[in-house]
């Protein structure tokens, strides 16, 4: 929001040691966040009035022209333009050689000189408003320059001067203010002012009006719980035509577009009082009547804007006897608009309920100046006050017009809001000793009324705050504060009891593992987007188990994830770009409809949020045609980690399909994960080269399963002993059986590991050997060689017998 | 037999040869066998007496032994001159070393595990929560009534099943306050989700840290202190900071915190945009309705809670200019941290 310090100065005075920087430095530090000013002054050095006096085309350049261009003082000079809006006579801005300009409003200012366009001589630049800082003042449509020709100003003249650039603007962001309807106007803003500064303020001048007329129109509000107030008044006799400069100049300040004089004046009022308001054409009311009342289900308005909307039960719309004639609060419909014509006008103040008018603005789409002071919330007394000011306005620029009587419909009155706090309660949330007639003084300043006694207060809140911003006592905390100061608040830190905090497993554990995984492994860690869309089915992920999204930014991102590894997938795609071989893991929630999370929904919403664990997901690329095996040795590595022991490798029965070999891993009866690696169709799918390896594991159930273990194994007393063995299997038997069968004949067992396993022409088709180590071990004694003799023969026994195993000759 | 002669030659010189031989004796034992006159010269010369055959087999024996008796001598060589000549201009100490695989942590992760240390030592504990998050708990409890702004489905991910993607950390506030109850030192870092489009620096996913603490008698002046101390820790220097005025509906009084621009120390430049100071979060006292809705009573306790977004906060520290990079995949960004 745009505020002119001129206007600012007509309510209060402004101390003369605040410069407009530490202005809104205050504003900024005690009430709404100063975004930028602009002194209107600066920066129009070598800025004049330049008329066209001839237009030839650029030998060089389509879209170029030659213009010769009157720039005072009998002198023509030559200029390159590019404006499409470019025509003989036109009056325009001329930025000089020495002046600044932004190109095309983009980047630093620039500081011109005579130069060579396309090999024609170029004597400065003729200006779009967005070069010059004027796009506020004079928006101008793409590619073309500013059209002064309205001014009738005579060439040479500076800029500065034609504009009366001699404002300060303020601009305040527009999200600071989104709890403090008081302040969409210049009044409300001066009031903060006044009270930050401690000086008057003046109210908004409300003369006697002279009542010419006994005239007014009905009005009925059929909708009283979106309409609280209508006053109406009805002037007759006015002529619509241009407005006077002062209002046209206070406009363009706040970057509000002259349309004419009672327009004008009802945005005038609006960026004075923050209160919209609206005038019609009484001529178009049909049946002399106006009705507040909720829309009937379809029915269309053409607004002011040409836009033809169609309306909903919901909408609030202000009628007369036959059609909706405006959205309430929000724009007129052009049937009942101002136009050069009208003779007789209805002017509306009113207040509505902010819930109505912000649902009816964010389901039309419209924004306007109205809606978005509406929507806060504003106070009924306002309507009134902008009532007042717009009718000495009307006479002061129309003195012949005829004003009617003044018709408050006034049903749903504000109550008071008062409020009751003491100061220890204020000194307490502050952190700081105030006394109770400091805090008294502030409020006052506010315009809050306030008892005092025992430094108990009890408080009015005006009704320009009660208005969906002050309510309560941490309310009246905030106004001390920040009018106190907040830097006047010393640091302190709090005294609380010691309570060590309660360690997160998940969080903890989450971090020892990726750790693990980029210390130990040597993986990347990457985070993608959770989202997916409808190709998660070739992964064989099915469609209905997924989150779907009822708002989405691209077709590519229109579900939530059921499994992190696509966008893995396509991390090693990408990423082989750069290079070839690499380790990738994410850690990240996952989301599946068809079961629960553990987290309720809370509130009056019954049941669970649906399921969302986290994954923890891994992918080894690489040339080995062996990357299964480094998986597993990872996924092993992982559990041991966590002190699971239990675990095993079985075959997955699963649906992963696009997997070449896969194996589920077990703890106990319980699936926690899978071990894979990637099938030629995906590999060839992706463009990837070389052998993908992938673990992905439910991380909350390992987590649930972890254990923490703090073990030691005492060193080995007696040495151990290693035998190796080839043995000749059929192929189809599988090492976990092996071993088994190994570890069962023998007590005397501490490890075994096998180091290779060989199939080709050395050994029969059907067969492949199996070579492995076993270490002996006895915590008692060293092994003799007969001890171990007997262990081989009954291993050798076994593996024969219930296996079929033949050592390898 | 020759074959034997010259696969025994081996044997007969590592049998003369003796650690720690004068060099004078050692060039003698060169001389002896691989000399113009040396032993294996001699059988050489047996050589042109084979058939052509054996002649083929023999030769190629030979000149095996030859290059085994020539590596033997310059082995010993090296081991022997290294005591005796400096001979460091002939390594090159200056080739690359071996390069070694890294692993990497993602920025986000890293920077949140620093910060987590920081307020775990402060006395926090670490909470999380539901990214698929219910309208009450991202909204209503955090008393953002069903017509504030914030709603509106421009910011919201909204899914079919009637829930939504939640749009900040703050819905975990609630959750630990039904969990712990009072007293409670929490931060809760985790990502949240808004409807917009992306650009460089703003992202539809990103990521924030909460902060919640609960007690008797918490004030502005100790949000104060608390912020500068984990500020501090976060910058590793003593940082200054500013509050003032900012609406958020779950905090009353609520806050915006600057933080005075490390890079000019607040003498304006283009980090701050010349105003000296650099915007870092929002905070603020919790609101009573909040407390409440955390079922904590506000009349015996009070709090404060605050939210910075972690994305900004590495793209400050590194110098990163397009937020998008965090979520791209790129290992050559990755390899970076």
């Amino acid at each position: 929001m745009k505020i002119s310090l001129n206007w600012i100065k007509e309510y209060v005075e402004i101390p003369n040691s605040v410069t407009p920087e530490k202005l809104a430095l205050d504003l900024t530090m005690s009430t709404v966040e100063v975004e930028k000013i602009i002194d209107q002054g600066k920066g129009f050095d070598k800025m004049v009035v330049g008329r066209v006096v001839e237009l030839k085309q650029h030998p060089n350049a389509d879209k170029l022209k030659i213009v010769m261009t009157d720039i005072g003082d009998g002198k023509i000079k030559q200029i390159i333009c590019g404006g499409t809006n470019l025509f003989e006579g036109m009056l325009t801005c001329v930025a000089l050689p020495g002046a600044k300009v932004r190109w095309h409003g983009e980047g630093d200012l620039v500081e011109l000189s005579p130069t060579k366009i396309r090999g024609e001589e170029s004597f400065g630049m003729i200006c779009a408003s967005e070069e010059i800082e004027l796009e506020s003042i004079l928006p101008g449509k793409e590619k073309e320059i500013m059209n002064i020709s309205f001014t009738e100003a005579k060439p040479g003249t500076a800029v500065a001067t034609i504009f009366e650039l001699d404002d300060v603007i303020i601009d305040i962001d527009n999200k600071s203010l989104t709890n403090r309807p008081d302040l969409w106007g210049h009044h409300g803003i001066a009031r903060e002012i006044a009270a930050i500064y401690k000086v008057p303020l003046k109210a908004i001048a409300d003369e006697k009006i002279e009542v010419k007329s006994s005239e007014k129109i009905k009005v009925k509000i059929k909708s009283s719980e979106n309409c609280f107030r209508y006053i109406s008044v009805v002037v007759d006799d006015i002529s619509v035509g241009p407005s006077p400069a002062w209002l046209k100049k206070r406009l363009a300040a706040v970057g509000q577009k002259s349309i004419n004089n009672i327009v004008d004046l009802t945005n005038y009022v609006l960026f004075e009082t923050g209160q919209p308001m609206h005038a019609f054409d009484f001529a178009n009311i049909d049946n002399g009547q106006i009705v507040i009342r909720q829309a009937n289900d379809k029915e269309p308005i053409l607004t002011l804007d040409d836009e033809e909307k169609e309306l909903s039960a919901e909408d609030l719309v202000i009628a007369d006897g036959k059609k909706p004639i405006a959205i309430a609060g929000i724009i007129g419909g052009q049937y009942s608009g101002i136009n050069e014509k009208t003779k007789k006008i209805v002017f509306e103040s009113a207040a509505f309920n902010f819930v109505s008018i912000r649902q009816t603005s964010r389901v039309l789409g419209i924004r306007t100046e109205s809606s978005i002071r509406f929507e806060k919330g504003i106070d009924a007394n306002t309507a009134e006050i902008a009532m007042r000011r717009i009718l000495v306005l009307v006479k002061k620029i129309i003195p012949e017009a005829k004003i009617g009587l003044f018709n408050d419909e006034y049903q749903v009155k504000t109550k008071d809001t008062k409020i009751k706090t003491d100061l220890n309660f204020i000194n307490k949330r502050l952190g700081k000793e105030l006394t109770s007639d400091e805090v008294v003084d502030i409020l006052t300043r506010l315009q809050f009324q306030v008892k005092v006694k025992n430094d108990k207060f009890e408080i009015l809140v005006p009704s320009f705050r009660a208005t969906n911003d002050i309510s309560i006592p941490e309310d009246i905390v905030e106004e001390i504060a920040r009018i106190h100061g907040y830097l006047n608040i010393e640091p302190d830190l709090p005294t609380v009891k010691l309570i060590s905090p309660i360690e997160n497993k998940y969080s903890s554990i989450a971090r020892r593992i990726k750790n693990q995984l980029s210390c130990n492994f040597k993986f990347i860690e990457v985070r993608n987007y959770p989202f997916v869309n409808e190709t998660a089915v070739e992964f064989g992920y099915e469609l209905d188990k997924h989150v779907k999204l009822n708002n989405y930014i691209s077709a590519e991102h229109t579900m939530l994830r059921t499994s992190l590894l696509p966008s893995l997938i396509k991390n090693i795609a990408d990423n082989q770009r750069w290079e070839s071989k690499f380790k990738l893991f994410e850690f990240g929630r996952r989301f599946r409809l068809d079961k629960e999370s553990k987290y309720q929904r809370g509130g009056k919403l019954v049941g669970y949020l649906p399921w969302q664990n986290y994954q923890l997901a891994g992918a080894v690329v690489s040339d080995n045609k062996n990357v299964f095996y480094d998986i597993k040795g990872i996924a092993e590595n992982i559990l041991k980690s966590l002190n699971i022991t239990n675990y095993s490798f079985a075959e997955a029965d699963d649906k992963i399909i696009f997997s070449e070999y896969k194996m589920k891993i077990m703890v106990g009866d319980k699936k926690v994960g899978y071990i894979f690696n990637l099938n030629k169709n995906i590999i060839t799918k992706f463009g990837i080269n070389g052998e993908v390896g992938i673990f992905e594991f439910d991380f909350d159930d390992l987590v649930d399963i972890s254990k923490i273990v703090y073990k030691y194994k005492p060193l080995a007393k007696y040495p151990n002993s290693i035998y190796d063995l080839a043995i000749v299997f059929d192929k189809q038997i599988k090492w976990q059986e092996i071993n088994k069968q190994v570890k069962k004949n023998s007590k005397l067992i501490n490890s075994i590991k096998l180091f290779d396993v060989y199939q080709g022409d050395k050994i029969a088709e059907d067969k492949k050997s199996i070579a492995f180590s076993i270490e002996f071990f006895a915590d008692d004694r060293t092994l003799t060689s007969e001890e171990m003799e007997k262990e081989i023969a009954k291993i050798l026994k076994g593996l024969q017998q219930n296996l079929g195993g033949e050592l390898r000759k | 037999m020759l074959k034997d002669k010259l696969l025994q030659l081996i044997n007969k010189v590592k049998d003369d040869f003796q650690p720690g031989m004068s060099a004078e004796d050692f060039w003698t034992l060169e001389k002896k066998y691989l000399g113009r006159k040396g032993e294996l010269a001699k059988i050489m010369k047996n050589l042109k007496e084979l058939a052509t055959e054996e002649k083929k087999e023999i030769g190629l024996l030979a000149n095996n032994v030859k290059n085994e008796l020539e590596s033997f001598f310059s082995e010993q060589k090296k081991t022997w001159s290294d005591d005796n000549v400096d001979e460091s201009s002939e390594v090159d100490l200056t080739l690359p070393g071996e390069k070694t695989q890294q692993g990497h942590l993602h920025p986000i992760t890293k920077v949140q595990q620093e910060l987590e240390d920081i307020f775990i030592s402060l006395g926090f504990i670490v909470e999380d929560g539901p990214e698929l998050e219910s309208e009450y708990y991202n909204f209503d409890a955090l008393n953002i009534p069903f017509y504030h702004p914030a709603r509106d489905i421009q910011d919201t991910f909204f899914t079919e099943e009637g829930n939504l993607l939640r749009t900040h950390t703050s819905p975990i506030q609630i959750r630990a306050m039904e969990k712990y109850g009072a007293p409670l030192k929490l931060i809760a870092p985790g990502v949240v989700y808004r409807y917009e489009a992306s650009d460089a620096s703003h992202n539809s996913a990103f990521h924030q840290i909460e902060g919640l603490m609960i007690d008797k008698e918490i004030s502005i002046a100790n949000l104060i202190a608390i912020s500068k101390e984990f500020l501090s820790l976060i910058f590793k220097k003593e940082v200054e900071i500013r509050l003032r005025p900012g609406f958020f509906p779950f905090v009353e009084p609520g806050f915006e915190m600057d933080l005075k621009c490390l890079l000019c120390n607040g003498k304006g430049c283009s980090a701050c945009k010349q105003s000296g100071y650099i915007e870092f979060m929002g905070c603020g006292l919790v609101h009573p309705n909040v407390l409440k809705a955390g079922g904590i009573d506000p009349k015996e306790y009070s709090g404060f809670a605050f939210g910075f977004g972690l994305d900004r906060l590495i793209m400050m520290r590194y110098g990163i200019e397009d937020i998008r990079h965090l979520l791209s995949g790129d290992i050559r960004f990755l390899k970076q941290f």
